[in-house]
């Protein structure tokens, strides 16, 4: 039995028992943190001292009666790509200019900072959040708690690695196509890319403006619940923001499926070349607990789910270009190659094909809407989808071009912005996890809590750890 | 780029875009550019759906002084 909590929900009652003290918990999960350097190599940057000073604050806090709620001694992580006042910010790039990296707090971090999290580090991640790792920029490689030799995904694959690995209990990721659910099927954890406009990207180095996320990452979907309900609100900072009330995230969750309605778009997600047979029987597998335990599965489709991943890469890669051209031009040399030669592709397409992309999404939007079903009641829930087509794979042997002609299941999401959450769902017969993908309406993430929550009731996939982890859990003790 | 009803010469076309925009590229990142350029202009091809002939884009722009 591990003697740290495995969830934040666990620690929040630790912490409010006397189970535990913040000191106590950042202090193990510091070790923790340095302990994996050679091997996890999950951050960036370890902020011990600020980390032990928030969980000192959280401490009083708690001796003075005042709590702001559960996140409050929790100490998480922030993917190097989103701004800290007490750090740097790299986005693992000798490209960003260290004048951006020395500004106040993402609207992110405030609200988390204000809600009692103790930020524990800055997490590595694949440059400016796309691409592949490129050994020779000097940045460490994060890697898979399952099998040091795999990638942990990517772009958010520091905080996949942490949370993953037990280093710590959440996080912040990123998601302009996936990079937050990616990793959390290859790491084997939960990790949620809101609806659009529900959280301020004010504070986060862009990838693709219209397209680009902060989502929480963590072990649970409840866990996931608890930072998003932090995190979301409108900001006027973010032209993106969405000025809509924040409904209560984990109000809905009852561990019941009973009447729940699942839409499973077979065509393209459950057929593509590149899907694994592990991943679709896994997820399958998933479908027919869910419907034993009462959900109801129909048959939907989405015809033009193929093209939304074209679209979704001409609009990413041409907002990226647009963002980049400068110091491609100017120093490209500082760039990793992989992150480069990504970016170039942006060169190559028109005016013409960005706004081509853009008539599209209406098209998909409306595809989806009509999977869902055009008035309540008469549809379904959600959407249940794999996250990726195949476990996580090994450095050895990357091929970038391969890696962009492959078909996809997240980036459609990022598309039309519906939120989606990836949550594990088994384990390949080589014991890498797998993951699949709840989405919802706009702006229903507490359905979408609601369903992933109720299957994480009905099994552990979730709660089962790594032996990396499990070795963690032996070592560090709490003082 | 957006034409794939014909076959153009992938070294042709990467060498006019790079002349155009002044991206410059190693030689092992220009063979890989001819290399993908076919995958790439599959990719904008596939977004000339019929269905979006008259479609209005998702671009917004807010007329206001408030944002």
């Amino acid at each position: 039995m591990p003697e740290l909590p495995l969830t934040i929900a666990d620690a929040a009652e630790w912490l409010r028992s006397g189970k535990i003290t913040s000191v106590a918990l950042t202090e193990a999960q510091l070790a923790r943190a340095h302990a994996t350097q050679d091997t996890l190599a999950a951050f960036i940057l370890i902020m011990d001292e600020a980390a032990l000073a928030g969980a000192r604050q959280a401490d009083a806090n708690f001796a003075a009666g005042v709590d702001k709620g559960p996140l409050q001694g929790i100490p998480i992580g922030v993917k190097d790509i989103i701004a800290t006042k007490d750090a740097p910010t790299t986005a693992n790039s000798r490209v960003l200019d260290p004048a951006w990296g020395q500004r106040d707090d993402a609207t992110v971090v405030k609200k988390l900072r204000a809600a009692g999290a103790v930020i524990l580090g800055k997490l590595g991640l694949h440059e400016y959040a796309l691409g592949w790792p490129d050994p020779d920029t000097g940045f460490r490689i994060p890697k898979n708690p399952w099998d040091l030799s795999r990638t942990p995904g990517g772009s958010s694959s520091g905080t996949g690695a942490a949370v993953g690995g037990g280093v710590i209990l959440g996080g912040l990721g990123t998601c302009t196509g996936g990079s937050v659910r990616g990793p959390a099927s290859y790491c084997g954890i939960s990790g949620i890319k809101q609806t659009f406009g529900r959280v301020s990207k004010e504070g986060c180095v862009p990838l693709g403006y219209s397209l680009d996320h902060i989502g929480p990452m963590a072990r649970s979907a409840r866990d996931c619940a608890i930072m998003l309900q932090v995190m979301a609100g409108y900001d006027p900072l973010d032209l993106c923001s969405v000025d809509t009330p924040v409904p209560d995230m984990l109000g809905l969750m009852n561990g019941s499926l009973a009447g729940v309605r699942i839409g499973v778009p077979r065509d393209y997600f459950f057929t593509v070349p590149n899907l694994d047979d592990e991943v679709k029987t896994t997820v399958e597998a998933a479908l027919a607990a869910m419907a034993a335990a009462g959900a109801t599965l129909v048959e939907v489709a989405i015809p033009h789910a193929d093209a939304a991943r074209h679209a979704q890469r001409i609009t990413m890669i041409s907002e990226a270009y647009a963002y980049h051209e400068l110091d491609l031009k100017s120093k490209p040399e500082l760039y990793g190659k992989y992150t480069r030669q990504s970016f170039q592709l942006g060169a190559f397409f028109t005016a013409a094909d960005y706004v081509q992309a853009q008539r599209l999404r209406p098209l998909i939007r409306q595809e989806c809407a009509e999977a869902f079903g055009t008035r309540p009641g008469d549809g379904v829930d959600v959407l249940i989808v794999p996250t990726m087509a195949s476990v996580a794979p090994t450095f050895a042997g990357y091929d970038p071009d391969a890696m962009m002609r492959s078909y996809g299941f997240t980036p459609i999401w990022n598309l039309t912005g519906l939120p989606a959450i990836s949550i594990p769902c088994g384990f390949s017969e080589g014991g890498l996890p797998i993951g699949m993908q709840v989405v919802g309406r706009p702006f229903d993430e507490p359905t979408v809590f609601k369903v992933a929550d109720a299957y994480q009731q009905i099994t552990n996939w979730h709660l089962t750890i790594p032996p990396i982890a499990q070795e963690l859990a032996k070592e560090a003790q709490p003082a | 780029m957006s034409d794939t009803t014909q076959t153009p010469d992938a070294a042709a076309q990467v060498d006019m875009v790079l002349a155009r925009t002044g991206l410059p590229v190693t030689p092992e990142e220009r063979e890989r550019l001819i290399r993908v350029y076919p995958m790439v202009a599959e990719w904008t091809g596939g977004l000339r759906l019929p269905e979006t002939r008259y479609a209005e884009p998702a671009l917004i722009y807010p007329a206001t002084f408030d944002r």
